[in-house]
């Protein structure tokens, strides 16, 4: 169980028409960090469906006719001007996903601008894309700009919630932020992500705390808990199935993979 | 208090709100703008002022202003913003009006990168306006100093009259890292009897200008004010020394180097490599002394001096060290980052070479 997708991830994508998913939260919540993980996840389930010979299976592992999917990740973060998903670039490189973001060269800038290929998320077929979107309000405005496109077709659109930043510590902030979101964007959300952590400081009362934060924002709005994310070390909490186990890629420089001690330092 | 987990520049926004700052001044600028963005917000919620200037040059003189009606200003901004503001500090500085500024460095010269730097070490490190004046500069390397040096830093400039600056890299500003809220230490603030609210019964009204025509004057006003730096220096200085007692080879770092330098040293003191850390915490006045005491003991046979810069705090290295050890260099700059790896092999290669 602990290398699948979470049940209600599973169930939710297992609809062929789902071709674009979109991330968004408050500012930090860990949008990046999630869409990161998700990308790579879902290369490697249609990977794995694939070799079990049931791309049937595979939330969009395949086109109905049975002709494998494509995957690309499309960076719309125009709020942060570091952390966003296009500094991985080499490993979406690795794994045959596309980068889909603005100034792809000069990544490095922070201008407020949209690539043309994004056009291809809503038009191509065959692709599968996560969306991760800016920070609040403010960064899934860029949304509003695709609101007709986006909502011609299914789309499956996430908030990301932690308990642990300030500006959403009760649930009720936390729903007034995705209320927020999507007053802005002109789209319904469709589910939550739980991501309550600390960084190295993270503790299982904390993952436990985050737990029952979604759950509490589920039942105050209605929406599904997608799934929580959970730090791979944390083997206690793997096999539940509304935890999506995740490493972590967007590491500070004095970070190491795997080890929360360096968080510390 | 439960640990919260804030991005640098928002904290250190809701740091200045709970030092009792009055007035924000700021204008925006990648990557520090996330701090006026919350000050926007925030401020108001505590009747406090907030207010977008035209540019870096009206911000500092808002806050000679404000700081001379003897209200508690700050302003933030990037090393381009910054270097506009120069002649403000200058200004603040000969009139004795306090402030705190934080600058959150980018890549330059010019416009230069919107990725870290710590190419403004010389700026702030040597008052960065015309004329003899210094700034107190306080150089956390993680988001809790980070708040509870700007909190500290409001006490700091009103205990001497003079702009303090917080300087952190785009990093810091820009990531999410836990903290916790506690007390920090307080100071006895005189009361602002200089300020300009009026006669209060006085004779007179105070006034504040930096005009000093008269070269005897002026040369007067100078020498006092080198008194008050010179008290800075011998109150301020602040530095941490991590395994600096039996290093063979000592590395001076600050800011966010100083913490990739720590996971490399976390590293090599695992595999039994004998490397301390020197980090200055204030960057001016620098912990001179210290560092001079350290080259003279016999187990530290070299130093290294690692920068986001393309070596500027090493020439404040070498001035304290005064030859008693060698001193290698190892930065990158224009918004590249040193990485541990890199730190490691330079570590390596000076025991090499000291055996």
């Amino acid at each position: 169980m602990a290398d699948q997708f979470p049940k209600a991830l599973f169930d939710r994508l297992n609809i062929p028409s789902i071709k674009n998913m979109f991330i968004t939260g408050h500012f930090g919540s860990g949008k990046t960090e999630i869409a990161v993980n998700l990308i790579l996840q879902a290369v490697a389930e249609s990977k794995r469906q694939i070799a079990a010979g049931r791309p049937d299976l595979v939330p969009q592992g395949c086109m109905p006719d049975g002709t494998p999917r494509k995957f690309a990740i499309v960076d719309v973060d125009i709020v942060n001007p570091y952390f966003r998903s296009r500094e991985r670039q080499d490993l979406f490189e690795k794994e045959g996903v596309r980068l889909i973001t603005s100034s792809q060269h000069a990544k490095n800038a922070d201008l407020p601008a949209l690539p043309g290929d994004i056009n291809a998320t809503f038009d191509q077929d065959d692709l599968f894309s996560i969306f991760d979107v800016g920070g609040d309000p403010d960064g899934a405005r860029v949304l509003a700009r695709y609101e007709e496109n986006i909502s011609r077709e299914p789309y499956e659109f996430y908030v990301v919630v932690n308990a642990n930043r300030p500006m959403t510590r009760t649930p009720e902030a936390a729903v007034e932020y995705i209320r927020a979101i999507e007053f802005t964007c002109g789209l319904k959300a469709t589910g939550i992500i739980g991501n309550t952590h600390l960084c190295g400081y993270t503790t299982e009362e904390e993952i436990e705390r985050g737990f029952d934060y979604t759950d509490k924002i589920s039942s105050l709005t209605g929406l599904p808990v997608v799934f929580n994310a959970v730090e791979r070390r944390f083997t206690k909490y793997l096999d539940r199935e509304d935890v999506l186990p995740i490493d972590l890629y967007m590491l500070k420089p004095w970070e190491v993979a795997g080890d929360p001690e360096f968080s510390k330092i | 208090m439960a640990k919260e987990l804030w991005k640098g520049n928002e904290a250190i926004g809701e740091a200045a709100v709970r030092a009792g700052c009055d007035g924000y001044f700021g204008y925006p600028i990648t990557p520090q703008s996330e701090v006026p963005e919350y000050m926007s917000w925030r401020m108001p919620q505590v009747g406090r002022v907030f207010l977008q200037s035209e540019s870096e040059v009206a911000t500092i003189n808002m806050l000679y202003g404000g700081g001379a009606a003897g209200k508690r200003v700050m302003t933030s901004s990037s090393s381009p913003g910054i270097a506009l503001m120069q002649e403000g500090f200058s200004y603040m500085a000969i009139s004795e009006v306090p402030c705190v500024v934080v600058n959150c460095m980018r890549g330059g010269p010019g416009l230069g990168t919107i990725q870290p730097g710590q190419s403004d070490y010389m700026q702030a490190t040597r008052g960065g306006g015309n004329g003899d004046y210094y700034n107190v500069v306080l150089a956390p390397c993680n988001m809790q100093e980070t708040v509870d040096f700007v909190q500290e830093a409001f006490d700091i400039a009103d205990q001497y009259r003079n702009p303090v600056m917080v300087v952190v890299d785009g990093l810091i500003g820009q990531m999410m890292e836990p903290i916790e809220w506690h007390d920090v230490p307080k100071r006895d603030i005189p009361p602002k009897t200089w300020a300009t609210t009026g006669k209060h019964g006085r004779d007179h009204t105070n006034v504040i200008q930096s005009l000093e025509i008269d070269p005897e004057s002026c040369n007067a006003t100078n020498g006092r004010l080198h008194q008050k730096f010179m008290e800075m220096k011998k109150n301020e200085v602040r530095f941490d020394a991590e395994n600096c007692d039996d290093a063979e080879v000592v590395v001076v770092a600050y800011g966010t180097p100083a913490r990739i330098v720590m996971s490399a040293m976390k590293e090599l003191r695992e595999e039994g490599v004998k490397v301390g850390l020197f980090r200055p915490i204030t960057i001016w006045p620098y912990p001179t002394e210290q560092l001079r005491k350290l080259a003279g003991e016999d187990h530290v046979k070299n130093f290294l001096v690692v920068e986001m810069s393309e070596g500027q705090m090493v020439e404040d290295v070498d001035f304290a060290v005064q030859g008693q050890k060698p001193i290698t260099f190892y930065g990158v700059s224009g918004g590249a980052i040193p990485t541990i790896e890199a730190i490691k092999e330079h570590v390596m290669a000076l025991l090499k070479e000291a055996k």
